[in-house]
Order: structure tokens, then sequence, then C-alpha cells
């Protein structure tokens, strides 16, 4: 039994090395993002540090009339003044021109009177940068308006402060166990727990389906269209053990392209959190430590949703007739799950019964939100890893069953 | 030695194989003849431990095919009509791979590779990719998968189809040495001059069922026929002949139209 199982993992893993096309649909994904994602910040960069020398041109029509947030303006280095063209509209066309900033004539009058004026800025449409340049101007058209009503309130003997009189302290929430890093302002912890909690169910069902399916499809449903099943049925090897090595090898890959996705996963969060973490007093080692236990839990989680996922497609793939027939059962289960991801995130509530952490697929997904949003209580976290866990099991049976069972290995034969 | 007895198998409303009983011998070829849809595939993956019949058993070398089904096939090498090979393998790899599976390894699965390569002159292609093969190379890959690990019954499923005209020399002069090893040969044709050349006895199937059982000569004789083909019309029935080809075609295309087709 153990030397047909390592005699098909061998042999398909051989045929799997050989088949570069499928090696990189399944690798080059989870290694090129973080990539690409490197190399987009790094050509932004580089774009906005050449042209930061230099500054974006900026025409100021009307520039006599403030010419206090003019002089501010020039003081900007990411901007460069210039004078205003002859054409304004045809030089933000042709790119010349990255924004035109029209002050009214009679800007300093108004503002010498203590009344509101209005600017037009006109940015280019060419590029992406013009965003950038809407900003900075923004940025420096706002502090001197700041400064203007300082000075405004300072001449009738009030405070600055008042303008903004009650503010927000950051408060530390209770939780019901083990729980995604706490953050130091509780703004922006409330942002990022719930933007993992939301996105990590979601996540973990598109990682836990990246992987194999389509491996699994040519492993199984694939030897009946080759012609290659029926000689390996008539060998005298065990069908059950036939079928483990296949799952066998479907696991190891997607357990692989998982662990590239994880890693991923995990620098984004640990971006996201630590951000938040070196923004606020709290330690970042303390941190680094929180995050780690449900990084942790989260990987345990996964694991055997991965290999419920890869024995209920290496049963549904070896009932196929044919690659159609596959694809079609395979749709289902690429809509399903992220459709169970979405329930699990949105229509479960936020505290929900005990079963539901014991469903398949949802009770995973559920916990997984938890983890990250709310918090987990140990007996549920321990309910949903031990249902999954007896899932995976199940799912490994139901491959094999699948494949010793004539009316599905025989279909389309 | 393979025996059926009273095999029969139905898939739903239509019976394949209805009551199918023989019994091939050592050192005899026993040709399976039947036009297209009498069951004769049906009927050799049952014998071959694929399938499991509805009624009746077959026993390899007396072992029950479905009770002992690992050690029956051990003892049955089956060359399938559909069979197909792994793009990127080459046939050395094919071999080994499917030795391993039938329980050979080290020197001796080296050895029984290496000799089935030249005896099937596949030596100049055996450590090429199977992608691009032709029918016929892949033909000989397949049917050397089925003698692999020396098995005292063989089952050939169409084994020349494809072939050309020296390779199926080849072919016919193996399955002459095969036979004369001792080994019993169940082999399955449409070819009736080839039937003529290599059976002992044919067995004619239609609709399932058993229509007549001897010597080529003999079935010759007993319809009158100048060759075998003649009598195999004549027995099977030139009118129920063509019923049963056209029941066939219909029926593969009734199940094309709804994409269920082979």
């Amino acid at each position: 039994m153990i030397r047909t199982l390592w005699v098909i993992l061998v042999k398909e893993a051989r045929d799997l090395l050989r088949d570069w096309r499928t090696l990189f649909f399944l690798f080059a994904p989870p290694i090129l993002a973080p990539v690409g994602v490197v190399l987009v910040a790094l050509f932004v960069g580089w774009q906005v540090a050449s042209q930061a020398p230099e500054g974006f041109p900026i025409a100021v029509v009307g520039a006599d009339g403030a010419s206090e947030l003019v002089a501010r303006l020039n003081e900007e280095q990411t901007i460069r003044l210039v004078d205003p063209p002859a054409d304004p509209a045809a030089a933000l066309l042709s790119g010349e021109l990255t924004a035109l900033l029209t002050i009214p004539p009679d800007a300093q009058a108004r503002i010498e009177a203590e009344q509101p004026v209005t600017l037009t800025l006109t940015t280019s449409r060419i590029g992406w940068m013009p965003a950038l340049v809407d900003l900075a101007v923004r940025k420096v058209v706002d502090d001197y308006g700041a400064d203007l009503l300082a000075q405004c309130l300072s001449n009738r003997g009030l405070d600055r402060e008042w303008v903004d009189p009650l503010r927000v302290q950051a408060g530390q929430a209770p939780t019901t166990g083990i729980v995604a890093p706490p953050a130091a302002s509780a703004s922006s912890d409330a942002l990022s727990r719930s933007f993992n909690g939301l996105i990590l169910p979601f996540l973990v069902a598109s990682w836990a389906m990246g992987g194999g399916l389509g491996l699994i499809a040519y492993m199984t449903v694939g030897e009946k269209e080759r012609g290659t099943m029926e000689p390996m049925l008539v060998t005298a090897a065990s069908r059950v053990a036939i079928a483990l090595g296949k799952i066998a090898l479907s696991m190891v890959v997607s357990l692989i392209t998982v662990v590239f996705w994880a890693v991923d996963g995990l620098a984004y969060l640990a971006v996201v959190n630590l951000s938040v973490a070196f923004a606020g007093p709290a330690s970042a080692l303390q941190q680094v430590q929180a995050f780690g236990v449900a990084g942790l839990w989260l990987f345990l989680l996964m694991l055997p949703l991965l290999v419920t996922v890869s024995g209920v497609t290496a049963a549904v793939c070896t009932f196929a007739r044919n690659y159609r027939e596959a694809s079609l059962f395979l749709t289902v289960m690429q809509f399903g799950l992220p459709g169970l991801s979405f329930a699990a995130t949105f229509v479960v509530p936020a505290t929900p019964p005990a079963v539901v952490y014991a469903l398949p697929f949802v009770g995973v997904l559920v916990a997984v939100r938890d983890l990250f949003l709310s918090g987990l209580p140990g007996g549920m976290l321990a309910l949903a890893a031990a249902t999954s866990l007896l899932y995976a099991v199940l799912s490994i049976w139901l491959a094999a069953y699948v494949f010793s069972r004539e009316w599905a290995l025989m279909r389309g034969l | 030695m393979i025996e059926a007895h009273e095999l029969s198998k139905r898939f739903r409303r239509v019976v394949a194989v209805d009551g199918v009983s023989f019994t091939a011998n050592n050192g005899e070829v026993l040709g399976i003849l039947g036009p297209n849809g009498a069951g004769k595939t049906t009927l050799l993956r049952m014998l071959a431990g694929m399938l499991q019949p509805n009624a009746g058993f077959a026993r390899v070398d007396g072992l029950d095919a479905r009770r002992d089904g690992a050690q029956a096939r051990r003892r049955i090498g089956f060359l399938v009509e559909t069979g197909g090979l792994y793009d990127r393998f080459t046939p050395r790899e094919h071999l080994f791979f499917y030795g391993r599976l039938q329980g050979l390894d080290g020197d001796e699965l080296a050895a029984r590779v290496q000799a089935l390569l030249d005896a099937l002159e596949m030596s100049a292609f055996a450590d090429r990719r199977a992608e691009g093969f032709s029918a016929g190379m892949r033909r000989r890959v397949v049917l050397a998968q089925a003698l692999l690990h020396d098995p005292p019954n063989l089952i050939l499923d169409e084994p020349t189809a494809a072939l050309d005209v020296m390779s199926t020399r080849t072919v016919r002069a193996l399955v002459h040495r095969l036979r004369q090893e001792g080994r019993c040969i169940l082999l399955s044709t449409h070819l009736m001059s080839e039937a003529e050349r290599l059976c002992d006895r044919v067995i004619i199937l239609h609709q399932g069922r058993v229509r007549a059982v001897g010597t080529p000569a003999g079935l010759c004789a007993q319809t009158g026929a100048d060759d075998l083909e003649d009598a195999f019309v004549r027995l099977v029935g030139e009118r129920a002949l063509r019923e049963s080809l056209w029941q066939a075609q219909a029926r593969r295309r009734w199940w094309q139209f709804w994409g269920r087709g082979d």
C-alpha cells in the first residue's frame, strides 16, 4: 500500500516537474505578486524622485492677488512655479503644465477683510502625477489657511485649540479570546482589524482553491482522457493506494503554494499591523508576538481546510467523465467557496452559536474572521480546529472511496 | 487459464454481456469476435477485474477475479484498446512505472524492461518523451506494459490496431511465441484474417451472448463458408449484423449528442 502510494506520488511529481506551464501558474502568482508590488512601488518612487529635483510645473494666474500664498508654494519642493502660458488649456492637455492655480484678483483684499477666498485648481489629466501635485498644492493652501485662521482668532483673543473642542482618545476594547495584535490607536486598530477580519476568510478560501485544483483534475479525470486510467487499474496496485498517492501530491503542492501565499499575506498583515504599532506607544515586540500567535492559528486552521478541498476535488474529478464535466463541477466549487467566505464574513452573526464553528468549510472561515476581528474563545477555536480535522479525514476517505468505485472510475471509459 | 461462468453485466437498462461462459486454456489463443456493441470490451474488462459482473464469475488460474482481485490481476496482462501514454514520460519510464505498480523492482525490473524494449523494437525511441509518438509507437509501449510482469495470461484487445505492416508482423510473431511458451491468450479483434491466422479457437459474441464457439476451420465447416469472415457474417446474421451496427451507431450518436459519447 505505502509502496504503491509512493510510486504514484513520485510519478505524479516527476510529471509535474516536467510541466513548466503548470508549475508557472501554480507558483508564479504568489512569488511574483510581492515582487510586482515592490517593482511598482520602486517605479512610482523613481518617477517621483526623477521629477522631484525640478518639481512639477505649476502656473499661478493672479499671483499678485495672494503673494504670501505664492511665496509658500515656491517653498514647496515638489512644485516648480512657471509663468502662465498663453494657452493654459493646451499646456495642461499636452502635459507641459501639471496644474494651474487661479487666484482671484481681489484675494488679498478679501483676506485682509477676513473674508473667504475661492481658489481654482485645475490639474492635467495626463498620467497619475497630477494627483500628487493636487495633494501638495492643497496641503500648502490648507496650511496657509490654518495660519490665517489662527491669526484671525488671535486677533480676537481666542485660542486656536478651541476650533476643535472635542477629541477622541484610544480605548482598549475587551476581547473574548485569542485575538490579532492590539494596536496603538483605537481608530487605526479598528480599521486594520476590520480589514483583516473581512478580507482573510476570502483569502483563505482563495488559497485553499488556488493550489492544486487543476493539478488534481489532471491526475484524475486527465488519466481517463489520456487513456492511462485503464492500464493503471489492471495492475495489481490497490486503487485506494493510487488515489492516496495522487491526493498526497496535490496536498504537497497545495501546501507549498499556500506557504507562498501565506508568506505574502503575513508580510502584508505585518506591514499593516506593525505600521500601527510603530505609530503609537505600544511595544513593537508585543505586536509581533500577538500577531505571530494569530498567524499561527490561521495557518493551523487553513491546513485541514486545504486537505478537505483537495479531497473533495479529487472525488469530484474522479467521478467526472471528462475534463469538460470536471470543469463544470469545479466551477461550482470555485464560486461556492468564495461565496461561503462572504457568507461567513457578512451573514453569520458576530457571536454565532457553537454549531457554526463545526460546519464544514464555514466553521473555519468564521473562526478566521473572529480570530482577527472580534476575538475567538479558546473553546470555539478548538471546536473549529477539531471539526476541520475530521472533515479533512472524511474528504480523504471520500476521495479514496470514489476512486475505488466502478460507477465513478468507469464513467467515460 | 481463464474461465468465465455465466458472466453477465448490465448498464442501467442495457444488457452488455448476458450469461457468457467459456474456458481459455494455457497454450491457447482464444479469439473473441463480434460486431461493434457486442459486449467484447465489457467482457474483457470483467475478466481483467476492472468491472464487477452482475452475475456469474470469472477465474484466472483458479483465482476469483472479484474476490482475489489483486492476485488475479497480477496473473493477467491486459492490453487495453484505448491505452494511452504520459506525454512527458519516455517509454522506458513508462515501463519502470508500471513495473513498480506490478511489484517489480531493481535489476529484475531493469532486465525485463530492456528485454521488452528489444523484443518490441523500441530501443530507438526508448528514451524519447512520448509526445509526438505515432499511433504504432504508442501501441507498442502499451503492449510492453501488458507484458512487463511476465503474466501467464494475456488479454489483448485489438493488439494490431494502428500498427503498420512491419509492426503487425512483429506483434503476431510475439503472440505466436507467447502461445508456444504456454500462456493463455484472449484476443479480441475485428480483423477476421488475423483471428484465422492467430487463434486456435474463436468465440463469436453478438448482443452480449455467445453465438458460436469453435476453431476457425470448424466454424467455416459448420456454416459452409469459405473463410472466417463469411462464417462470421452467417453466424451473426447479415440482417442482424446490420441492425446491430445501426443500433450501435445510433446509440453512440445519441450519447454524443448529449455530450457523453466516447
